[in-house]
């Protein structure tokens, strides 16, 4: 068995590299809204297209929207609370794991923003209506694959904390 | 007191009574050192949320129970888990009504073969029993109420007394 000392070390050690993990997606993210806020910064002193200013601008509401919710969900979500009464958190943790949490909503304005945004794009060769087909072809696409994921990874999971908490509010 | 402190603290006076939880555990594809381990991370991690509003010893046990159910059913092999108490602990589950104190090894074996075969829930009611605590302190831990925890608990001992036939000296 380890020492506590090791133990501390260990979960210091794994604290640290997470919150650098952290610190470095929101970096990312203030990287490129501080690129788009720049691009805003030139069209606008260089009296340049009033279509690259709202691309740039949707863009950069999105990075934002992006960054505050990937705050709020690792905030919230990050540690599942142990010292709460089991009863509580199996329900909690069932909630976590059920494959569509209304949390997952604050996304959709970055989204929205995004594809605005991408819709003013003029290096892309599509037509409007092709390019609104691909976008949100792409985020279904990518719900599919996630949800069939949750079927292998997170449903039995979710079934076994369901039958826990059935037995538990049992009266027998 | 840094944090660190009172985690070394808190660790050093509860590890008995923490390792004795992960044993009942330490069968399902872990064994009792990791989960140990398992467990003092999650202290740590909760321990800035401890707001005495529970003793510290019914928290110590919350997160213990929590983090051992928890692998319990991630692995989805939490009905091979085993309960290995000790025959001294086990006399906490003698009950003048259904058990006279458990001092022959066999009856002690068997009965702890029984309790092997619960639930997991049910198990780990009863070996919050075996610790000692109080109805109350269950209720806490679990998250229940009490007249579900007197319930629940006495379901159990009748049905290991059904399966155990204890007799009666």
């Amino acid at each position: 068995m380890r020492t506590i000392d090791e133990v501390t070390l260990k979960i210091k050690s794994e604290d640290r590299s997470y919150a650098n993990l952290c610190i470095g997606i929101v970096i990312g993210y203030a990287l490129i809204s501080v690129l788009y806020l720049y691009m805003i910064y030139r069209e606008i002193v260089t009296g340049g297209d009033i279509i690259e200013i709202i691309k740039a601008v949707s863009l950069l509401l999105a990075m934002l929207n992006f960054m505050i919710f990937f705050l709020y969900y690792n905030k919230k979500y990050r540690y599942a609370d142990y010292s709460e009464p089991l009863l509580v958190m199996l329900k909690k943790a069932r909630k976590r794991y059920k494959p569509f949490n209304p949390d997952s909503l604050f996304i959709l304005p970055a989204l929205i923003l995004a594809d605005f945004g991408l819709s003013f794009e003029r290096g892309l060769s599509i037509s409007f209506w092709a390019g609104q087909l691909l976008f949100f072809g792409l985020i279904t696409l990518s719900a599919f694959v996630g949800y069939v994921i949750w079927i292998y990874k997170y449903k039995p999971l979710v079934v076994n904390i369901s039958e826990l908490i059935d037995e538990l509010e049992s009266g027998r | 007191m840094k944090k660190e402190d009172n985690f070394t603290q808190l660790v050093k006076e509860n590890s008995e009574r923490i390792m004795r939880i992960c044993c009942y555990y330490g069968n399902g594809g872990i064994s009792a050192d990791d989960l140990y381990q398992e467990v003092l991370i999650n202290i740590w991690k909760s321990l800035s949320k401890f707001r005495g509003d529970s003793s510290l010893y019914t928290w110590i046990y919350r997160v213990a129970v929590n983090t051992c159910l928890t692998h319990a059913v991630k692995s989805n092999k939490y009905y091979s888990t085993k309960v290995t108490p000790s025959p001294l602990l086990l006399n906490n589950l003698a009950d003048n009504e259904l058990f006279d104190k458990i001092e022959e090894e066999e009856r002690y074996e068997k009965l702890s073969e029984e309790i092997n075969l619960l639930s997991v829930i049910d198990k780990a009611l009863i070996s919050l029993v075996i610790e000692g605590l109080s109805t109350r302190e269950i209720s806490e831990v679990i998250g229940i109420t009490e007249p579900n925890v007197r319930t629940k608990i006495s379901r159990i001992k009748t049905e290991l007394r059904s399966k155990f036939k204890i007799e009666k000296k």
